[in-house]
């Protein structure tokens, strides 16, 4: 039963890691760059929503309202100011700018919080659950938060699939320059493409904050965590996304089932081995190169 | 004299190679003269140039972002503390720590070859993760919390600081001169195609990877170097100091302010560095905040780094890795 | 009916750069209201730079100016561009693959109605309906260029400009294709046309204007230029 239980809870988690992958996922689909800050703006999500939420007196869920749109208008200012500028630099440029992006966000928010072990109060919602049997019982937080994964997930596909500006994100994302040629603004589409991603970082910052602590330095943590969801999965399929982050939930518990520590290091083999053996993501169909 | 002809050196080439010989041979005659405090403070100096030329390596010549390089430098650190521990001498260890992170790497290189870009970036990084978590486990280095090196005491402390000093400037004579050799050579021809223009490049294919596992495999070397020089200089091994990203943010930022892409550039990004970590370091994380501001404003507004703005576009090499053309009027001088 | 007569495109005295190799010296030319003007040369003359030129896609020197029925283009995106009412069907076609037909005709469409919309482009080219859901990225090469034709038709613009319309496609497509063109010609479009292949060019162009080495070598009414004319325009003179 713990091994099923280990499982479950895996699953759970993967919800986060799906939640924190999305946007590195849709950022690279679009604008073809790798965000090397995406967990440390993550972690600014959360201390957003800890200041807010402590400001206000409302519940993190509430905060939302407010970290949403601030990420929002963060990632489109951010792209049409530095990250378009970078692009034209090649493909070292944007990744030394979100590089450095990195390192200052995570001094500075250590400056502004110390290193203190945070996290955001959920009140029941955090402490209530569901139990299926005597051994076996789920958070309603977990399940919550695996559900919005997935909502957004969807949210995300339907943008891209069925909308103007998704059509103008895979538009820009085929060939930006003809995309330039048929009157589409490659920068507003790269910065609204960038504002979306944000918007799911700013959600991922407050559940996962809600679920678990965080610290100023945790953002490397979560930008792996991320990038192995998107890897698992395979790029460029935002299911793939979802199924990559349910993967690795279920390898870290697994794992840590075995022995506590070895939770992190089994989520990296896994990663690892399919890398090794379906370098295309495990629900790509093998293809030869 | 009146045919243009093809020469490597240019004027200030000729005068830097004047100048470094006879400026290695007073570093490495330092120990005799200079206190031990100021060796101490180049040999950390010199890991950070040895770090950096072998990241411009990577990055500079053969195109490859790596975050993980400190994955390598964890292996030559803790090589030093298995040859402390099985008895070998640890200054024996310096060599032998090129020797291990350079095998490890050639594995490596078959795993996140298959990842590009940014995606590349971050593979290598899980792969130093791996190191890490898996060096942790072991009880008989230490597990988290680490060890030290003691096979070092048998040395008087002004001999044993010369002998890291040397160590350390040896390490920065291979490195940088490795690099200079390595670019002069058939393969540093292939690795300027592949940068100036990698898809004809790729129609090579199978030599393209060839090359680029082996600036892998070499950077992971003098990653291991760098990690056994830090070792005896500290005389501790800490899985999360030495295994730490922040060493890749330091890479970074001193390779895009010295300038990418030149030999000259990560060293100069190195004293810049060192010299701004001495001043700030009381500024706590302060001082990292206006790094990863700089390195950022490097990457957009100065490309080419500090030796770019030094030598304002014009042609300054002073170690020639490539030919130029010299044009009638100026060869008959 | 427009009587051809108001300039609509005008280029005065272009030099077009691609970092230190000049593509284009001093090419004057003007396009009227309605006109087909035809741009014919041999590989590398510069007739897709002179495209390029509309578009803002290559750096030209401060003293050439472009002008879009008066309005001088300067400084403008190639996105701007598209709105003041040039598009330019690109060489290759440079159909976004992983769109579908129907999806890269509505990318370009504009929102204000003009004579050209989906079903004005299905009319003329009758297999498109039947692709509307595939991807574009699994069409032949012809049927991608009627697809890539219609994405310019439905930005409704002033000038339509044409990029190697036949590049590698066999004749009976081309021969189809610039059946369509005609068609567009006589709807009134005025087009700026690349083309190779010089027959099928002086098919429907009015005007012909031949580069050479960036620079024009002849400039002409298409009924009054002769074979040898283009020929000789084409190698040289001495040719």
């Amino acid at each position: 039963m713990t091994w099923v239980n280990a499982v479950v809870q895996g699953l759970l988690l993967g919800g986060v890691y799906a939640l924190y992958a999305c946007g590195l996922s849709l950022v690279f689909g679009v604008l073809r760059i790798v965000n090397l800050a995406h967990g440390d703006l993550t972690v600014l999500a959360a201390f957003l929503a800890l200041v807010v939420g402590q400001a206000l007196g409302v519940h993190p869920l509430l905060t939302l309202l407010v970290v949403v749109p601030a990420l929002a208008a963060a990632g489109y200012a951010l792209q049409h100011a530095v990250l378009f500028p970078a692009l034209r630099g090649g493909e070292l440029a944007p990744l030394l700018v979100t590089f450095g992006l990195s390192v200052v966000l995570q001094n500075l928010l250590l400056e502004a919080f110390s290193a203190d072990t945070r996290s955001l109060p959920a009140g029941t919602l955090g402490t209530a659950g569901l139990a299926l049997t005597d051994l076996l019982s789920v958070g309603w937080l977990a399940v919550l938060t695996l559900g919005v994964a997935v909502a957004v997930l969807v949210g995300l596909q339907l943008l891209i699939s069925r909308t103007a500006i998704g059509r103008a994100m895979r538009a820009t994302s085929d060939d930006p320059e003809t995309a330039q040629l048929m009157g589409l603004d490659d920068r507003k589409v790269y910065a609204v493409a960038t504002a979306i991603a944000f918007a799911t970082i700013a959600v991922a910052g407050v559940f996962s904050g809600m679920r678990g602590t965080f610290t100023p330095t945790l953002g490397p943590q979560l930008l792996i965590f991320a990038f192995e969801a998107v890897i698992i999965g395979g790029l460029g399929s935002l299911w793939g996304t979802l199924v990559g982050g349910l993967v690795l939930g279920v390898a870290q518990t697994v794992g840590a089932q075995i022995q506590p520590s070895y939770g992190v290091l089994a989520g990296h083999l896994v990663f690892l081995a399919v890398l090794a053996a379906r370098p295309g993501g495990i629900l790509r169909r093998a293809e030869r190169r | 004299m009146t045919d243009a002809h093809i020469v490597r050196h240019t004027r200030t080439s000729r005068v830097a190679t004047g100048v470094v010989v006879p400026l290695v041979v007073v570093l490495a005659a330092l120990p005799y003269y200079a206190p031990g405090s100021v060796t101490r403070l180049l040999v950390d100096l010199f890991a950070l140039v040895v770090l950096a030329s072998m990241w411009n390596l990577l990055a500079g010549y053969g195109g490859m972002i790596s975050v993980g390089q400190q994955g390598f430098l964890g292996i030559g650190a803790y090589t030093v503390l298995v040859a402390d521990l099985v008895g070998l001498d640890p200054f024996l260890a310096v060599p032998i720590a090129a020797l291990v992170a350079g095998l490890v790497a050639l594995p490596t290189s078959f795993l996140v070859f298959r990842l590009y870009g940014g995606y590349f970036a971050i593979g290598t990084w899980v792969v130093a993760e791996v190191f890490r978590l898996l060096t942790v486990e072991v009880g008989a280095v230490g597990g988290g919390s680490g060890a030290s090196v003691t096979g070092l005491s048998a040395y008087a402390p002004a001999l044993r600081g010369a002998v890291i000093y040397w160590c350390a400037l040896a390490a920065l004579v291979a490195a940088v001169g490795g690099v200079f050799l390595l670019m002069r050579s058939r393969l540093g021809l292939a690795l300027t195609a592949i940068r100036d223009e990698p898809t004809a490049a790729d129609s090579l294919g199978v030599e393209v990877r060839s090359a680029k596992r082996i600036v892998f495999v070499l950077a992971a070397a003098g990653c291991g170097v760098a990690g056994a020089i830090i070792v005896l200089d500290s005389l501790r091994v800490q899985p999360d100091s030495v295994y730490g990203v922040q060493w890749s943010a330091f890479m970074i930022f001193m390779v895009v302010i010295g300038g990418l892409g030149t030999i000259e550039g990560p060293v100069i990004g190195a004293i810049v560095f060192f010299a701004l970590q001495q001043l700030l370091s009381p500024f706590g994380s302060w001082y990292l905040v206006v790094l990863g501001a700089v390195a950022v404003l490097a990457a957009l507004f100065a490309r080419r780094g500090l030796f770019g703005l030094l030598t304002r576009g014009g042609d300054v090499r002073l170690f020639p890795t490539g030919y130029r053309v010299r044009a009638p009027t100026e060869a008959s001088t | 009916m427009n009587t051809g007569l108001t300039p609509l495109l005008r280029l005065v005295d272009v030099d077009a750069w691609y970092g230190h190799f000049q593509a284009l010296r001093g090419i004057d030319l003007t396009v009227h209201d309605g006109e087909t003007v035809a741009v014919i040369g041999a590989n590398g003359a510069g007739k897709t730079t002179l495209l390029r030129s509309v578009m803002g896609t290559v750096t030209l020197s401060p003293q050439s100016r472009v002008e879009l029925a008066g309005v001088e283009l300067g400084s403008r995106r190639p996105h701007e561009r598209v709105r003041e009412g040039v598009t330019l069907v690109p060489e290759g076609r440079k159909l976004f693959p992983s769109l579908t037909v129907r999806e890269n005709l509505e990318i370009a469409a504009t929102r204000a109605r003009g004579r050209w919309d989906l079903d004005s482009v299905y009319d003329l080219f009758p297999n498109l309906p039947l692709l509307a859901r595939r991807a574009a990225g699994s069409l032949s090469g012809g049927e991608q260029q009627a697809v890539a034709i219609g994405r310019g038709l439905v930005a409704n613009p002033r000038v339509l400009m044409l990029d190697e319309v036949s590049l590698g496609l066999a004749p009976v497509v081309v021969e189809r294709l610039y059946g369509a063109l005609a068609e567009i010609a006589s709807s009134g479009m005025t087009m700026l046309v690349v083309e190779q292949d010089v027959g099928q060019a002086l098919r429907i162009a009015k005007t012909v204007l031949c580069l050479r080495a960036g620079a024009t070598v002849l400039a002409a009414p298409a009924a009054e230029v002769t074979a040898a004319a283009v020929t000789a325009a084409y190698f040289g003179a001495s040719a």
